[in-house]
């Protein structure tokens, strides 16, 4: 039997309870994997990894440009639907007042001026664009897609950890794990009364295309190219989309401050860049002179209200690690409501006491970067040698305004098929938020295990792999609206 | 049945072809059609001399005519068919040869992979992995077969997704412009092969065998049922040369292959140049020499390679080289 040497850890695991008890919501799940026995859990596995392979679902190594297989493991994480609902409004409630912060930022800075939010941690940010004051995207949204990263620690309590607001990366995956999972554990789906995940695409489009300074709209994904590690996910959104997939030398900006891309007739004027390049690279005449994947003058197009820019430039100054402590304070600025979604602790270095804090505990915590995204430049103390820790400890001494430190999150694990049968592995989630006219939040996320025992590396350039979500709701859902979902 | 709306049926300046998608479509059709040619002719050529008298002392000098061999090669004179099969289908320094092919191919795809049906990276992922199989080597005889069927069922089906499904528009146009020109350049190159130990042969000399090896040739561009079809039971050497070079009904004839490229180079903005050149290229294979046809026949074949060339480089020039 799969779970007969299932090993119960100090973790909170989110199938197991105890000795012989489970959680809440995967009852059903579990008694069909019983039911499918080792050997052909096993097999099934086999043929995920050939469907994978098949289907190409692949990831770029950074800087080496190899494909490697996209790790996927056919044991599902669930989540319970009720459960799912309140992180969903959550979810929404905090990319709305981020939204909102970012518009203040750029226009009034209301939230500065009252002293919510220290003006001088906004204007140093290396995420704030002076350029972007003054600008107004439509609905008044700057991140139209952002993908913010979750975890469970202690009791099974969700913290946001990071919210990822510039070009956060991994939806192609998420709904690619979804449809292998659907071809490979197509019995176990069907009977869990899983949540769908197909409306992204169709959000997404609408958003896309609602975002156009004309009735017409000319919409393409901008790519810095095939040897992004991220460039099968930009081709699979251009093609689920039935959007162009441009590279930065493929359009031009013309003397009316308008964006056109360079086709085999006459150029075709472009409406919405939806650009997976991040600010520094976007437009040479403006950021980085040396940047070859950008388009001289997509800003000067941008800033004439000519072209919409998703996510918009400047957008990322929500999301510096530095301001993360404070954005239980911005959702009660802009919403007046109590935060929905929990904060991780966060001790910024820039502030003495705080510092003083950090360097004495540095060895119990997890020390940031605050411009950086993606697990960069983090030093877990309880894992680090001393002299990682040193090097840790004279970065924040150089940049003390650069730095953040978290205390280390005992993560949730979720079974996984190990060679050694089902056991526990740490893992987070990444849910995808989608802001226009409306906002949607995907029905589950990407999540991403550690495959190694102990590790809580989840990233899959190191050693990551990834699962489907199930959002499950209970079995008193009808029929036929079962047979309505996909 | 709900008729569309004008706007579904318009074709909207945001339809227009990217210039590197088109480059890359093109491509990745010539790329993928040159491999599966030479996987065919390959396979063709091992057939059919193991059913040839003296099958120990197999010429495989003229199957290099199908890539320029490495300079300076001590085996080019008469290679062993180790050597020349392994230059032709792994090498990676061959740049015409199947695994070096296919994963140029992919390369291209990977671009343009946006503006095809989904199902292409299914069948493009068969051909990395048969690719990857073989790059280290296809050590036998059956394992180069299994390696050259593999390459044609796959690249079929890949051809086959992208000739149901491509969105007939400006892609359409491109992938097929480049598998047209192609495989009027691989029918040649096969053709070649062939004239050119034959048109230095004595006529007099001439042996039941040459019979199997036109027929061959038939065979491995898979004219064979149309030509007998067309011509009879008799398959002569010029009988095959014309049939192959200029039969309307034959889909990789130099001939139909240029109708095809005329007709899509005139749908195509500045594609007017382009199809009146295909045309020219066309009547120029309709002049295969009467006189002294045997003498004559490799300078008029090298003469329609070149005139193929040209007409690559007026596309490229026309589409996406005008930025260079």
């Amino acid at each position: 039997m799969p779970w007969d040497d299932y090993e119960l850890t100090p973790y909170w695991d989110e199938y197991v309870e105890g000795k012989d008890s489970w959680r809440s919501g995967v009852l059903s799940i579990v008694r069909q994997l019983e039911d499918l026995g080792a050997k052909r859990l096993d097999r099934r596995q086999v043929r995920a990894d050939r469907e994978v392979e098949k289907l190409g679902i692949t990831f770029s190594l950074p800087d080496s440009g190899l494909d490697r297989a996209w790790p996927f493991d056919v044991v599902p994480r669930a989540i319970p639907g009720d459960e799912w609902d309140e992180i969903d409004a959550g979810l929404r409630q905090r990319a709305n007042a981020l939204n909102a912060f970012v518009e203040d930022v750029y226009s009034d800075a209301r939230i500065l001026s009252d002293g919510v939010v220290p003006e001088h941690l906004v204007l140093n940010s290396a995420n704030y664009r002076p350029e972007a004051r003054g600008m107004h995207p439509r609905f008044g949204v700057w991140a139209h897609i952002a993908g913010l990263d979750m975890v469970r620690a202690d009791e099974g309590r969700w913290f946001v950890l990071e919210d990822n607001l510039r070009v956060p990366s991994g939806v192609a995956y998420m709904l690619e794990n979804r449809f292998v999972s659907k071809r490979v554990m197509g019995d176990l789906f069907h009977n869990s009364w899983v949540r769908p995940m197909d409306g992204y695409i169709e959000n997404l489009s609408q958003t896309l295309w609602s975002l156009s300074p004309r009735e017409e709209a000319t919409v393409c994904i901008l790519t810095p190219g095939v040897y992004n590690a991220a460039y099968h996910e930009h081709a699979y959104l251009a093609q689920q989309l039935g959007v162009h997939l441009v590279e930065g030398r493929d359009l031009f900006v013309d003397d009316d401050d308008k964006v056109y891309m360079k086709t085999i007739g006459e150029p075709t004027q472009v409406d919405v860049v939806y650009r997976r390049v991040d600010d520094e690279f976007l437009d040479p005449e403006v950021f980085n002179p040396d940047s070859m994947v950008g388009t001289p003058g997509l800003m000067r197009a941008w800033k004439s209200g000519n072209v919409a820019i998703v996510n918009a430039p400047g957008a990322g100054v929500a999301d510096d690690k530095v301001l993360y402590p404070f954005v239980p304070d911005i959702i009660r600025y802009y919403s007046g409501e109590e935060p929905i979604l929990a904060n991780v602790e966060t001790y910024w270095c820039g502030d003495p006491a705080q510092r003083r804090e950090v360097l004495a505990n540095i060895g119990d915590l997890v020390t940031k970067p605050a411009a950086e995204g993606g697990g960069h430049g983090i030093t877990i103390g309880p894992r680090a040698s001393a002299r990682q820790l040193e090097v840790a400890r004279q970065k924040i001494l150089d940049d003390p305004d650069g730095w953040v430190a978290q205390p280390v999150l005992q993560l949730s694990t979720v079974p996984t098929l190990t060679n050694e049968g089902l056991a526990p592995r740490h893992v987070d989630l990444r849910p995808f938020i989608v802001s226009g006219e409306s906002t949607y939040v995907t029905s589950g996320g990407l999540t991403r295990v550690a495959l190694e025992a102990g590790s809580l590396v989840v990233n899959s350039s190191q050693g990551g792999g990834s699962k489907d979500t199930w959002i499950v709701d209970s079995q008193h859902v009808s029929g036929a609206a079962r047979r309505g979902q996909s | 049945m709900r008729i569309p709306s004008d706007d579904i049926l318009r074709e909207g300046t945001s339809m227009r072809l990217l210039t590197g998608v088109a480059e890359s479509l093109y491509w990745g059709a010539r790329y993928l059609e040159r491999a599966e040619s030479t996987s065919r002719i390959v396979l063709q050529y091992l057939d059919v001399n193991m059913d040839l008298p003296d099958a120990h002392e197999i010429p495989w000098r003229p199957l290099l005519l199908l890539t320029a061999p490495p300079e300076g090669a001590p085996w080019t004179e008469n290679p062993s068919e180790d050597k020349a099969l392994d230059w032709l289908l792994v090498d990676p320094d061959n740049l015409d040869g199947v695994v070096t092919l296919l994963g140029n191919a992919r390369t291209n795809l990977r671009r343009c992979w946006f503006v095809a049906p989904p199902e292409i990276w299914e069948s493009a992922s068969s051909i990395n992995q048969t690719a990857v199989a073989a790059a280290d080597g296809l050590p036998s005889r059956p394992a180069r077969y299994d390696f050259l069927l593999n390459v044609i069922s796959d690249t079929s089906r890949l051809v086959a997704v992208m000739s149901e499904d491509l969105s007939r528009s400006e892609a359409f146009a491109f992938w097929q412009m480049g598998r047209a020109i192609e495989q009027a350049g691989m029918t040649v190159r096969a053709v070649q092969i062939k004239a050119d130990a034959f048109s230095s042969r004595d006529p007099k000399s001439e042996s039941a065998f040459d019979d199997i090896e036109w027929m061959s040739l038939l065979k491995a561009l898979v004219a064979n049922q149309i030509y007998r079809m067309s011509a009879g039971a008799r398959v002569t050497a010029e009988d095959a040369i014309g049939f192959l070079l200029t039969n309307p009904r034959f889909p990789r004839s130099v001939q139909h292959c240029m109708s095809v490229l005329a007709d899509l180079a005139a749908t195509l903005p500045d594609g007017e140049p382009i199809a009146a050149a295909a045309l020219a290229v066309q009547e120029q294979a309709r002049g295969v020499p009467a006189d002294n046809w045997r003498a004559d026949l490799p300078e008029f074949l090298e003469s329609l390679a070149v005139a193929l060339t040209e007409l690559n480089n007026l596309i490229e020039a026309t589409y996406w080289r005008a930025d260079d």
